[in-house]
């Protein structure tokens, strides 16, 4: 919030990332996500997320990060 | 944009490239260790990828689908790696710079409320105040207007104590305390061109208040806090009450005889 006041244009891009319109911040599973050069199913499991930046061969994505399965995250009840 | 992240780096201008991790901050997660396995975006490239992980991708479909393309998408070839090694390649990196601050626009913000947890860890308000600064040319003001006074005298020496040398700001004898910028020890340093921070006392949902401030500044933008300095609101309380400061701003602004652009 403090950072996008002095830069205006910014909450545009952060929107624009959220909001699902065009292309936005998704994630999949990594077992079931197609990649590399023959496209194989979970073809990013077992890699270094280094080499997979640069070996996913997606035309319409990027990869930007890699997070633990949500399923395991702790539930806070209040 | 068919590229990686990796390609994108050698797109001729004037192309954008928007870098999600400042290089600063990258550098300091990885000295300090905080960056070793750690999940999210832009986290370890040596993280292993493990078969129920979630990938994070930004795409404009649910599913990544692989390029018809893909030999084309990032060259391996030994010319493609001489590329991403040579001169040429390291100079168009190199220019991906951030913008010095020298060059940006002097601005003027209000930040409107404030944060009980600031009190308790001063140095998490000079950091938002930081990131504030990374936008903002010299000569820059950022003004505070809260509650936050002493009781006894009703002076600003409460905000004082935040804005304390050992936090990384320094008094300016004209009022108001101006940031210090970190030096590459890691030490406070005065820097002439950090915006200069102002303490106005009020409540941001009186119109009074509001309308002195606003009668005596102009500003670029505002900041609405919902928490306040002397009472700690419940959730419900502080959306209402950033409810109430929005309709008051613009209230204001829209009776002030002085030309007011709002965004709404």
């Amino acid at each position: 919030m403090f950072f996008c006041s002095s830069k205006p244009g910014l909450s545009r891009v952060f929107l624009g990332l959220l909001n699902f319109e065009v292309a936005g911040l998704r994630t999949r599973v990594a077992h079931a996500v197609p990649a590399g050069v023959s496209g194989k199913v979970g073809g990013l499991v077992g890699m270094p997320l280094g080499e997979a930046l640069l070996s996913h061969h997606w035309g319409n994505a990027t990869l930007v990060g890699v997070d633990d399965n949500i399923l395991n995250h702790p539930v806070i009840t209040k | 944009m068919k590229k990686s992240m990796a390609r994108a780096f050698f797109v001729p201008p004037p192309s954008l490239i928007v870098i999600v991790s400042l290089p600063t901050i990258t550098a300091h997660r990885l000295q300090v260790g905080l960056f070793k396995g750690s999940p999210g975006i832009c986290s370890d490239p040596k993280r292993k990828i493990l078969s129920d992980d979630h990938l994070i991708f930004i795409s404009d479909t649910t599913m990544p689908q692989v390029s018809a393309n893909a030999a084309d998408l990032i060259d391996f070839s030994a010319e493609g790696i001489a590329l991403l090694r040579s001169d040429e390649g390291q100079t168009a990196k190199a220019k991906v710079v951030l913008k010095s601050r020298a060059l940006l626009e002097e601005k003027h913000m209000l930040v409107a409320g404030w944060r009980m947890q600031w009190d308790m860890d001063p140095l998490r308000f000079r950091a938002r105040i930081a990131d504030m600064a990374l936008g903002l040319g010299p000569g820059s003001t950022v003004t505070c207007m809260n509650m936050k006074v002493t009781e006894s005298t009703g002076d600003n020496k409460a905000m004082a104590d935040i804005c304390d040398s050992k936090f990384g700001w320094e008094a300016v004898e004209t009022g108001g305390w101006r940031l210090m910028a970190i030096d590459s020890q890691g030490g406070f340093v005065s820097d002439e061109t950090m915006p200069l921070l102002m303490h106005f006392p009020g409540n941001p949902i009186n119109v009074p208040s509001v309308q002195a401030i606003l009668s005596k500044h102009t500003f670029c933008s505002a900041i609405i806090i919902g928490s306040s300095a002397v009472i700690n609101l419940p959730a419900s309380a502080r959306d209402t009450r950033v409810m109430q400061m929005a309709l008051v701003c613009v209230n204001v602004a829209l009776s002030s005889p002085k030309s007011t652009h709002l965004a709404r």
